[in-house]
Formats: C-alpha cells, structure tokens, sequence
C-alpha cells in the first residue's frame, strides 16, 4: 500500500487531494553578521502525497528544523517553491488545520497541561470537546496531570503534551519535530505505537523529524535521509513492511535489515 | 527610550532588592546546624531585625538625643514619646484620614495601571498609535506633578478628582513602557506556536503578549506603589479638605508638632504597607505565571 503512496507522491498532480505538500527546488540561507551567510539548504525537492507519512533523518545540524519551519509557513524558501494542498503553507494555519509539535515543546507557562491543549479551540474560536481533550490527555499519558503547570512537568512530560496539543484540532497536516527526543526508550515505543494507531485511523499528511532510526522506519511509508551543509536529500527510501501496528515488527529480519542500512548511511553521511 | 527610563529603574529596584535578598555568610550554615534551643533562635531572630532595621532603630534613640542637645521643648519639636502618646490617645483623629489616603492611593492606582496597561496595549499593536501617544505621555512624565496642579485643579476642582488624577499621572507610565517591553519579550518559540495555530491579533494579544507581560505589569505595580502613596499626600497637602496629608498640614499651621510628627509616621507606615503588599503580590503572581 505505501508503494501506491509513494508512486502517487512522485506523480501526484497538485489537484484532486487537498493536503499533499510539495518542495520544489527550495534553497534557504540565513543571512549571518557582516555580510556572511550561512546555507542551511539547497536543491530540496520532496512531495508528500496526501495522507502519506514521511520520516526525515540526518545529522544534528543539517538543516532538518528548516524543511519543517518552511512547510509549517514559519521560514520563506530563498528560492523554490513550497505548497500545501495547493496553497501556501500559511492558508493552512490560517484555516486552522495544522498541528505542529516543535522541538521545543513551547508550552504556556501560565496555562494548565489542559488548558495547554485546548488552546488550539480557543484560538481558533471553536467550542471546546472536552471528551476529546480527556482522550488525548490519556492517550498521551498524562492523565492525573491535567492540571499540572508546565514548570511542574518532566521534559518527556512536556513533549506529550505539546504533541497531545498538536492533534487536538484533527488536522490535515501534522508536522512532529523530534516529538519523542526527550522521552525514555520504553515511552517512546508506547508512544510510537500510540502514534502508529492514530495515524492508521486518522491518515493524517504527516512529517516526522527524528534522529532514531528505528522509530523511522516503524512509523513512515517514506524515510528521507539527508546530508548537512548544506542540507540535500540523500536518500529516500520506501518502507514496505506488513503488520506496521504488529509488536513483532521490530523482530523481524526485514525490519532489521532497512534500519541497518539507513544506520549506515548516516554514519558513513556524519563521517563525509 | 520611554522603555529605559522605567526599565532603568526596574532594574536599580531589582539590584537592590536582590542586594537585599543575598544570603549572607550565616545562611551557609547546614540545617542541624541551625537547630538550637529556642533561646538562640530568639536571638537570632532580634539579630536579623538588628541587621534589618538599625537605621529605624538608631533614628529612635538619636530623635531625643538630638532634642536635649539642642535643649529643644516641646513646643518646637516633640520626643518619640509624645508622638506615641498623641497617637494612642486619640486614634481617632488619624483612623479616617489613613482610609481616606489608602482609597485615594489603591483607587488612583488601580486606575493609574489600567491607564498604562491599556495604553501600552494600543501602542504595542498600532505603529500609529504610538505615533500619536509616545510624545504627550512623556510630556506627563517629564512636567513636574506639583507644576500641573494649577491646570488640573481647574479642571477636576480642589477636592479629590484632581487628588486621583495626580495618582495616575504619576502611576501609569512605569505601567506602560513595562506593559510595552513585557509583550515584546515573548519567546519566538511562542510566537511561531501562535503563528502556525493560524491566531488573529486578539488572540494573540490576549491568550500570549498580555499574559507574558504580567510579571513586568507586576514589576510596575510594586514600583508605582510607594509613589501613588505620595501622589496621594501632595495632593492633600496641596488641594483637598481629607486624609493624612491634609493632616500634616492642618496641624503644622495649628502648631500641633505631635500630631504633625505623628502623621507624617502613619504616612511612612502606609507606604512601606503598601508597597509590601505590592511585592507580596508581584511574587505571587509571578510565581503562578512562569
Ligand atoms: N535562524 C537562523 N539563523 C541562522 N542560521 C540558522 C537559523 N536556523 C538554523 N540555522 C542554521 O541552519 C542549519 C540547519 O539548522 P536546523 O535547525 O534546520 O538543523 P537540524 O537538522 O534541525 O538540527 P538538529 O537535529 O540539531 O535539530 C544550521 O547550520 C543552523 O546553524
Ligand atoms: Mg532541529
């Protein structure tokens, strides 16, 4: 099934589906003191097919923040071009139907771990679903802590929360920036599997930013790896793997064998 | 520049107040060491207010000293004993007065924050309104209070209109330059959530930049305490028939030194009240916001 998704990402045209994003030749620098500049990408050029999830690996510092800051409208590509379900990154925030986890977790200090959550509501001017919002609060763990102030969580904690906030309104895009880095192995599978669930559900057009290759392969259709300095993709591969939801997964040869070649590639990339 | 005139001042508050606050040698001393019988720990707390309080204490003991240097009597200048004996003996004279001042103090600022808060709101979301508000608003905070008292009488009257706007003339700009730089302090991280959850401007300024100048807010209601008090007293000095400054001066001219010394006492009382009140709550607050 994700070998259809993938062949429809490099074909799809922009019309027809509403939530696929595309880069195009997109390029960013940063302008630096005294004239100098520094080039975190060049040359990027990705489709997501609508309802597609895509992992995004590389180094630290290659420039992958800037892929996922571009898509979510908050960067302007030097050059190229980036569209979202056919519109502009911001027509999307806009409308209210993008949920972004940052790699800082970018709680309120002043609000509550529930009030945290149902902040998208509010700024969206919607009622508030509070089943929804106590579902999330114990799909995320943190049932008990709801009103809890940020201050008083763990790191883990806090990412949790803001990931609970970035699905909160259902939406069509979902952009996740190393969600997971702060949280202990056996929390991170537990929430991968908690993920990997929705997301069979929900389907939502998702891009995962994220340094553990095991986590890549088990959640993503696709898993693009890049190079740093500047940032380009290097590799992409398509995950065809059966029973992704399946705890056995992660035992089985097929699995093992991708994640060592990715592995691989990133050392033999950190080493370049 | 408006925002430096009251941040420099926030800050020399703050340095003195952390100045205050450092431990001292004493506080690197372990818990077990700390616990001795109670007589010490009396002690230690008399030793603390000594440390504290010396200059209060020392101005006690050197107050009649200086009289019977001078061989000054009674009638020119009375003793801490006759200020405590006025005080004590006819509470009365002074109990509506200190409400008088206290309710001309909180009322003048609480209107003088709002004043500056909501002010500082407008400038910080319009270019324009800056434009037009920037340069009066330090003309108020420029011009002397006292040289604006024959204008403001004529226009809020001798009574305790002009003693509120006096308040808030002095309260508000500490209110709205903090007001300003707290809603621009907040983090990009903060601000890229509000972009990317697609927020429109109200939102914005009230669920982030409002709530993220709280403890600048807070910071100016505990600088703008103590001088709101003495708004209040220069204006009832000056203009209106109530409360403690009034007082001071309707004794002083009745020759009543007991009662003058004694008011102008309750005044400094007031005023450290409120501005402990101040601080209590700027520390309570602040603590529930960050
Ligand atoms: N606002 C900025 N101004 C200047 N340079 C920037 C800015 N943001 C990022 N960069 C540079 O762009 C490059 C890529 O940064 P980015 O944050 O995208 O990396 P990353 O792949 O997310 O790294 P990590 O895995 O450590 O989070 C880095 O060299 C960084 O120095
Ligand atoms: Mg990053």
């Amino acid at each position: 099934m994700s070998s259809v998704l993938q062949q429809a990402s490099v074909t799809a045209p922009s019309t027809g589906s509403t939530r696929e994003i595309a880069l195009t030749g997109v390029a960013k620098t940063y302008p630096l003191k005294r004239g100098a500049s520094v080039t975190a990408l060049a040359g990027i050029d990705l489709e997501i097919a609508d309802g597609e999830f895509v992992a995004l690996l590389g180094p630290s510092g290659c420039g992958k923040s800037t892929v996922l800051r571009i898509v979510a409208g908050l960067e302007q590509p030097s050059t190229g071009t980036v569209s979202v379900g056919g519109a502009s990154p911001q027509a999307l925030s806009k409308a209210h139907r993008l949920g972004v986890a940052f790699q800082e977790h970018s709680l309120l200090p002043w609000l509550t771990v529930r009030q945290n959550i149902t902040l998208p509501y509010k700024v969206a001017g919607r009622p508030v679903d509070t089943a929804h919002v106590r579902e999330l609060i114990d799909l995320v763990g943190l049932g008990g802590f709801e009103d809890a102030r940020p201050k008083h969580l763990s790191g883990g904690m806090r990412q949790r929360a803001s990931i609970a906030r970035a699905l909160v309104l259902d939406p069509d895009v979902l952009l996740l920036d190393e969600p997971f880095g702060a949280l202990d192995a056996v929390t991170r599978r537990r929430m991968n599997k908690e993920l990997a669930r929705i997301w069979a559900e929900l389907r939502i057009t998702t891009l995962l930013v994220t340094h553990d290759v095991d986590e890549a392969v088990l959640l993503a259709d696709r898993v693009v790896v890049m190079t740093g300095r500047p940032g380009r993709i290097r590799h992409i591969e398509g995950i065809d793997l059966p029973l992704r939801e399946h705890t056995e997964l992660t035992r089985s040869p097929e699995f093992h064998e991708i994640v060592d070649r990715l592995t691989g590639m990133l050392e033999t990339t950190k080493a370049a | 520049m408006t925002e430096s005139i009251t941040t420099e001042r926030a800050v020399v508050d703050q340095a003195a107040e952390e100045l205050l606050e450092r431990p001292g040698p004493a506080a690197t001393e372990t818990p077990a060491a700390r616990r001795r019988n109670p007589l010490q720990v009396v002690g230690r707390i008399l030793a603390a207010i000594v440390v504290r309080y010396w200059p209060i204490i020392a101005m006690l003991i050197a107050w009649p000293v200086w009289l019977w240097a001078n061989g000054y009597s009674r009638a020119v200048a009375p003793g801490p004993l006759d200020v405590a004996t006025d005080l004590v003996q006819h509470p009365d004279v002074y109990l509506l007065p200190v409400l008088w001042t206290a309710l001309f103090a909180i009322g003048g600022l609480l209107l003088g924050m709002l004043v500056g808060i909501v002010l500082g709101v407008l400038v910080w979301m319009s270019p324009l309104v800056s434009g037009l508000l920037l340069p009066s608003a330090l003309i108020l905070r420029v011009v002397p209070v006292t040289a604006m008292i024959p204008i403001l009488a004529a226009l809020f009257g001798y009574g305790s209109g002009t003693v509120v706007v006096m308040v808030v003339i002095l309260v508000f700009f500490p209110a709205f330059s903090l007001t300003v730089s707290g809603m621009s302090s907040v983090s990009q991280s903060s601000r890229d959530l509000f972009a990317v959850l697609g927020s429109g401007l109200a939102a914005r300024v009230f669920r982030l930049h409002l709530p993220a100048a709280i403890p600048s807010i807070m910071l100016a209601l505990r600088i703008s305490a103590p001088v709101g008090i003495l708004g209040v007293l220069l204006a009832e000095y000056l203009l209106s028939g109530v409360g403690l400054g009034d007082l001071l001066r309707t004794a002083g001219e009745r020759l009543e030194y007991e009662r003058e010394w004694a008011a102008a006492l309750v005044a400094t009382v007031l005023s450290v009240i409120c501005f402990g009140l101040a601080r209590t709550a700027e520390r309570r607050v602040v603590d529930r916001v960050t």
